[in-house]
């Protein structure tokens, strides 16, 4: 085999070898951006005991009782609902509406 | 192939017989060629204009089609209003589409500053101005439903306008980046490309957020007013007449604390500079310090909802209410205290995360605490709630 082949032999192989470095080092990086926000978004769950998206709490002004559940569209924070305190049978008032996603998710 | 036959034949006569001489040749040629190009600021030009125009006319494609979406989202939105509200008719798309594209192209056009005397009056006067046309056209669209509910489509169309603002400019500087084969143009707009994605993905947040009338992370400062009058006594509200705006008073600890924000929960800012001039000039209250309590734009680094006290108005827009509130405060003498609530900006625009309502009881807190280290029982003392209210009662 000739100086030519040799030499466009071992150029390629270090230009492949130069790619799949480079391709390697930027996957490590994207999938630990992956793997953040899925620890992200597990934690959020998890914190809202399973409920993800918007959620509102519910509280009663008398006693202090409070609940989480979905948020319902036309609710709103001050919103006397039509649940009622388990423990003192007053009407509960929205005291919190937020959402669980992180915000990178919330816009697309 | 003609022409490489030829070429072969010259190359025979010049002793350049065989095979692999020859197209080894060729292929010098071919990198000479290719060489010359690179160093060719004419093939440059094109080259980088090619480059940076592919990734900004794919984002102006998706930004594009952001709109679309987000217009369809509202009609429908509309559409839905309409039909519970119990219209039988079906809605004119078309009306109602052409009424949203009008106000997307409405323009505010600034007014002259090289005369600055009254500017600030005229500011307010166009915000007030564009303020009304946008509601007004958006309640043509919507008779004989609630306030609240027009205000939050007012805000989501409000949106929708700064999207479209947004397409038109880096449009107009991709197109004028092309005619004049000037890549940078480009290269200026394709830099800021990642900071400008983040603020539409926000936008587009918003908009559905403000659809379903649900807080946004800039809802902040008046969520901290409600939980501060939901934890003192003896609270009332005055009768006034300023615009879209809450007052009310209660006592905390022997202080009378004067509680003004945006009358919720439709999303609107409200007129906070006239309720504290008119609490001050009209009313005769004499505080011993006004607090503004706002969302404010973190830096890179920096917590969500980790919160920040200093003196001064915590007030964002184009600083017309923050300049009345400022000369109020100087004519008569009273501190300026702010506590600012820090969040990116897709927090500040999109549904309100756990950590800023979080951040809000600590804020009250704060706020108990200014007063008690700066107000003697007996006095007054006046508490802002800064900020779009949608989501958020009184």
């Amino acid at each position: 085999m000739s100086f030519e082949y040799y030499y466009i032999t071992v150029v390629s192989l270090v230009i492949f070898i130069v790619a799949l470095v480079i391709a390697i080092i930027m996957n490590s990086r994207y999938y630990k951006v992956i793997r953040e926000y899925l620890v992200q978004a597990r934690g959020a769950e998890a914190k809202g005991q399973a409920m993800s998206g918007e959620v509102e709490v519910l509280a009663c002004p008398r006693c202090g009782y409070s609940t989480t559940i979905p948020f319902r569209v036309g609710d709103y924070v001050g919103k006397v609902v039509g649940e009622t305190c388990p423990k003192d049978g007053e009407r509960l008032v929205v005291v919190a509406i937020y959402s669980l996603r992180p915000t990178e998710y919330q816009g697309s | 192939m003609n022409i490489l036959v030829i070429l072969q034949q010259i190359l025979l006569q010049a002793g350049l017989g065989n095979q692999s001489s020859f197209w080894s040749f060729i292929s010098t040629i071919i990198w000479l060629v290719v060489l010359i190009l690179f160093f060719t600021p004419y093939f440059q030009n094109q080259m980088t204009i090619m480059w940076y125009s592919y990734g900004i006319g794919n984002f102006l494609n998706n930004l594009g089609r952001l709109i679309t979406n987000n217009m369809n989202l509202i009609i429908n939105h509309i559409n839905q209003l309409l039909r519970s509200n119990g219209a039988t008719q079906p809605t004119d798309k078309s009306l109602v589409e052409k009424t949203i594209r009008d106000l997307m192209e409405f323009v505010v056009i600034e007014p002259v500053s090289a005369e600055p005397t009254g500017l600030m009056k005229t500011l307010k006067l166009l915000v007030t101005s564009y303020n009304e046309k946008l509601e007004d056209s958006i309640k043509s669209l919507l008779p004989n439903i609630d306030r609240p509910l027009v205000q939050n489509v007012v805000d989501a169309v409000d949106g929708l306008r700064e999207l479209n603002y947004i397409y038109k400019v880096i449009m107009h500087y991709y197109r004028l980046s092309n005619k004049y084969k000037n890549p940078y143009l480009l290269i200026q707009v394709y830099m800021l490309l990642p900071i400008i994605r983040e603020y539409v993905n926000a936008l587009n947040g918003a908009i559905t957020t403000f659809l379903k009338g649900q807080p946004v992370g800039d809802a902040a400062g008046p969520l901290t007013a409600y939980r501060f009058m939901r934890s003192c006594s003896s609270s009332a509200e005055l009768t006034h007449n300023v615009k879209d705006t809450y007052i009310g008073f209660c006592d905390f600890e022997g202080r009378r604390v004067y509680v003004v924000k945006a009358r919720g929960p439709g999303g609107t800012v409200g007129n906070l500079d006239d309720g504290i001039i008119y609490l001050i000039e009209k009313v005769g209250v004499k505080p011993r310090v006004i607090i503004t309590v706002d969302a404010a734009l973190k830096f890179e680094g920096e917590k969500t909802g980790s919160i920040a006290e200093g003196v001064g108005v915590a007030m964002g827009g184009i600083g017309v209410e923050r300049f009345n509130i400022e000369r109020v405060a100087s004519k008569y003498g009273i501190p300026l205290y702010a506590i600012l609530i820090k969040m990116s900006m897709p927090e500040a625009l999109s549904a309100m995360p756990k950590d800023v309502e979080s951040a809000v009881n600590e804020a009250v807190e704060r706020v108990k605490r200014v007063i008690r280290d700066n107000v003697r029982e007996g006095d007054d003392v006046i508490l802002v709630g800064v900020g779009n209210t949608g989501g958020v009662a009184q």
